[in-house]
């Protein structure tokens, strides 16, 4: 939908032309790292021509290596950010409504929620070992966080009137939860689970980093410490790709959540 | 039309294009304002008021015909002329106290600190709001805001006023403050006025004379002198029979204006 | 006592509870893993009140300090420009959502190969992990200065430099002060990651360090002032951003 300002400038001068400027974009930083490596600009040794890197992926794909990898990464993730989920939510929900609880919590999680979670991370290893469980243990207490800050906004940000007519149409606590609350609270926990995805990747890749939990970021150590260059790229860019990937379907969801919600008019017209 | 013709609008035309084609917003619109006078255009909403004004401002260029300041060809806005927007929330910046959203233009124009403190000082006290310097704009009502915009205009020093239906979004009462503050305004600093609005009787209220646009693409439909004496008063001027015979005049032929569009609408769905 | 007052006692005495009940349970269990409060405490002292301060946290406050004003410089300029220009922004945006949804810990390695092991591997990490809130938010914030705005300007012959300068900029300044409070959280991460993979000093390779030797009470030291750390740091963001964009939180009103 197009918004035509009162003056009669169209807000987007070239509609529909996003997609194919952004393919030209990504067409011509790929041509200059090409040329850059075969060139010898800079040592190709450590740069790759993109080509060679893209050849790494194809020649990673047919391999179980790689899906286990990216399984096991995921697996982390999925695991710890729903670990999370099943925590942040109703703790927030609960913590936003009740008042007293609020105030008794709110110092405790003002100072937990800006520690740098992977300082936990020797923590974690002491305590459950280089396994998956410390991974996802690091990967649910990052995820938490911004999890139950949503979900407490969502519920502190329902408007008072809002509550005052489902109360006056004589509705029952339980169906003003279920009517009101819940449906009011869900895209804000939306975007909280968007935020904690992105986070989730970061500690599941770091933990396989440093200390070599399995999955992607071990990998890309792997092929470091191997000087398998053109492999540790290709991994680099699978791990990206996922991001990217998990991103845009987060992002999705949250869009649809959050289709009545103010913010999403506003960037349905814009 | 007495004095010299200080602004000089020639077959004046504006079409935009989008991506459902080409819409005309005026097509050949001609007349002159004459130096120290107060002209209103007004016509149904939705016809090319705002675009013949932005026209007129420089904001925008016209497709065909000529806007002339002075003799001058307009191309881009002419350092004598001042600006009012309908939208006051919009227009003023709310990071600037009042008395620098007021300064803010003349520091562009090269004025001296003395002299912008001076201009301020002496056209916030006219407008009534001398008090209010150091408030920020969103501390001030929507008419108080407009009052603001109308400061800044007049510290700008111009020798002509464009007014894009500046009160259309305030309450009755403040409105017809605001129009009996810009008579006051006008007479004491003798400022040319294009005037755009909608009201009728805001109009002619107002007006030395009235130009009414028919429907897009809007050419002038009709000119009506007001011969209402001056000063005006909204009881006393409003309960002469000129009055009511010229606003009765404006209606029908805005009346008319919209019954054929309404017509033609008819006639396309069919 | 008030409701208020109550609500207050509250506020203080929960986390004094809590606290109390660790140094019980730890005290009495003696667990290797849990070391007793006034042990952390001790070596807290021992530790960061010494030259360990200076060998350890300095340079990683410094290497945080560095990047973050780097990145907050570029991503800034880089928004202005590319806010302004859609054309490009179009053309970078893909590339630019790639890079800010791959996990800037997997570019460790590749850091490595480029700077070594140094401190402009970490800062370089750091840029190239963080900028992106910044910068996402930043063409935004520039995308949606109002037009009527500009066009006061422009009405009042603002060149555009001055409408840059004047009205663009503090008009997306609070979308980039958001920007600017996500890469600084997204900064400590990479700074201690960064530390933990490839440092010979800094307090992610001090906390990695002792849960190696199995320093327990160095290791939750160290913790605790990364904890203090970032708690600092967002206080004190927060209080700037409160002095700086007053306009912004109250001009929308009491209602948000």
């Amino acid at each position: 939908m197009a918004k035509v300002a009162r003056d009669g400038r169209d807000t987007n001068p070239w509609p529909g032309t996003s997609f194919w400027v952004g393919l030209v974009g990504v067409l011509l930083v790929m041509t200059a790292l090409e040329l850059v490596a075969r060139f010898e600009l800079l040592p190709s040794r450590w740069f790759p021509p993109v080509t060679v890197v893209l050849g790494a992926v194809a020649d990673l794909l047919p391999t179980g290596d790689l899906w286990s990898e990216i399984g096991r990464t995921l697996w982390g993730w999925g695991v710890g950010l729903a670990v999370a989920a099943v925590l942040a939510i109703p703790l927030g929900m609960l913590v936003g409504s009740v008042e007293a609880i609020y105030r008794a919590l709110r110092v405790v999680i003002e100072f937990l929620r800006p520690i740098p979670s992977v300082a936990l991370l020797p923590a974690a290893v002491l305590i459950f070992g280089i396994g998956s469980s410390m991974k996802v243990f690091l990967v649910a207490f990052a995820s938490f966080w911004p999890i139950l800050f949503q979900a407490i906004y969502g519920v502190q940000d329902i408007s008072p009137g809002v509550k005052e007519t489902a109360r006056a149409y004589g509705l029952g606590p339980v169906s003003r939860f279920m009517r009101v609350i819940l449906p009011s609270t869900l895209p804000y926990v939306a975007t909280g689970l968007r935020i904690s995805s992105a986070i989730a990747l970061i500690l599941a890749v770091t933990s396989e980093l440093v200390v070599g939990a399995p999955g992607l970021g071990q990998a890309i150590a792997a092929a470091h410490t191997a000087a398998q260059i053109p492999t540790m790229y290709a991994f680099i860019a699978v791990t990206g790709t996922l991001g990217w990937l998990l991103n845009t379907a987060f992002q999705a969801a949250e869009a649809r959540a959050l289709h009545w919600h103010p913010a999403q008019r506003e960037k349905a017209v814009v | 039309m007495s004095g010299r013709a200080m602004l000089e609008v020639t077959s004046l035309a504006k079409s935009y294009q989008s991506r459902n084609g080409t819409t005309d917003a005026i097509a050949d619109v001609s007349f002159r304002v004459a130096s120290g006078e107060f002209v209103c255009v007004v016509g149904p909403s939705g016809c090319g008021k705002t675009t013949l004004l932005k026209c007129l401002a420089g904001l925008l260029s016209p497709t065909a015909g000529e806007v002339q300041l002075n003799g001058e060809p307009v191309r881009r806005p002419p350092p004598n002329m001042a600006f009012v927007f309908q939208d006051y929330s919009n227009s003023m910046l709310p990071w600037l106290r009042v008395e620098n959203n007021i300064t803010f233009p003349l520091r562009h124009k090269g004025v001296s600190a003395d002299r912008r403190a001076a201009l301020a000082e002496e056209t916030l006290r006219v407008v009534g709001l001398g008090e209010f310097a150091r408030h920020y704009p969103w501390q001030l009502s929507g008419g108080m805001q407009q009052r603001v915009a109308i400061a800044r205009a007049l510290a700008y020093e111009p020798e002509i006023l464009l007014m894009d239906e500046p009160f259309a979004s305030v309450d009755a009462q403040t409105r017809s403050d605001l129009e009996d503050l810009l008579l006051d305004v006008w007479a004491r600093y003798g400022v040319t006025t294009v005037f755009v609005t909608h009201d009728i009787d805001e109009s002619v209220y107002l007006a030395d004379r009235v130009f009414v646009l028919n429907d897009r693409p809007s050419t002038v439909q009709m000119e009506v002198p007001v011969e209402l004496p001056r000063p005006r008063d909204q009881i006393t001027t409003k309960e002469l029979t000129e009055f009511t015979k010229l606003r009765t005049e404006v209606m029908r032929t805005i009346k008319h204006a919209r019954r054929s569009r309404s017509d033609e609408e008819r006639m396309g769905q069919a | 006592m008030t409701r208020r007052g109550l609500l207050l006692a509250l506020e203080i005495a929960v986390p004094l509870i809590l606290l109390a009940m660790y140094a019980a349970w730890a005290g009495a269990k003696e667990s290797f893993y849990f070391p007793p409060l006034d042990g952390i405490g001790e070596r807290f002292v021992e530790l960061w009140l010494s030259d360990r301060f200076v060998q350890d946290a300095l340079p990683s406050l410094r290497r945080l300090a560095i990047g973050y004003v780097l990145l907050v410089v570029l991503g800034v300029s880089i928004g202005l420009v590319l806010g302004a220009f859609r054309l490009v922004q179009q053309a970078v945006q893909p590339f630019a959502e790639f890079l800010r949804a791959l996990p800037a810990v997997a570019l460790i390695p590749f850091g490595m190969l480029v700077f070594g092991v140094g401190d402009t591997m970490k800062i370089f990490i750091i840029v190239i992990g963080a900028i992106w809130p910044v910068l996402l938010n930043t063409i935004d914030g520039v995308r949606g200065v109002d037009p009527e705005m500009l066009e006061m300007a422009r009405a009042y012959n603002v060149g555009r430099w001055g409408r840059i300068r004047e009205i663009v900029v503090p008009a997306a300044l609070p979308r980039v002060v958001t920007g600017m409070r996500t890469s600084l959280s997204i900064a400590i991460i990479l700074m201690v990651v960064s530390e933990m993979v490839a440092s010979r000093n800094g307090l992610g390779y001090f906390v990695l360090e002792s849960q190696r030797r199995f320093a327990i009470s160095d290791m939750w030291a160290g913790i605790v002032l990364l904890g203090i750390i970032g708690y600092v740091a967002n206080f004190l963001f927060v209080r700037a951003e409160r002095s700086v964009l007053r306009w912004h939180r109250e001009s929308k009103g009491p209602a948000r």
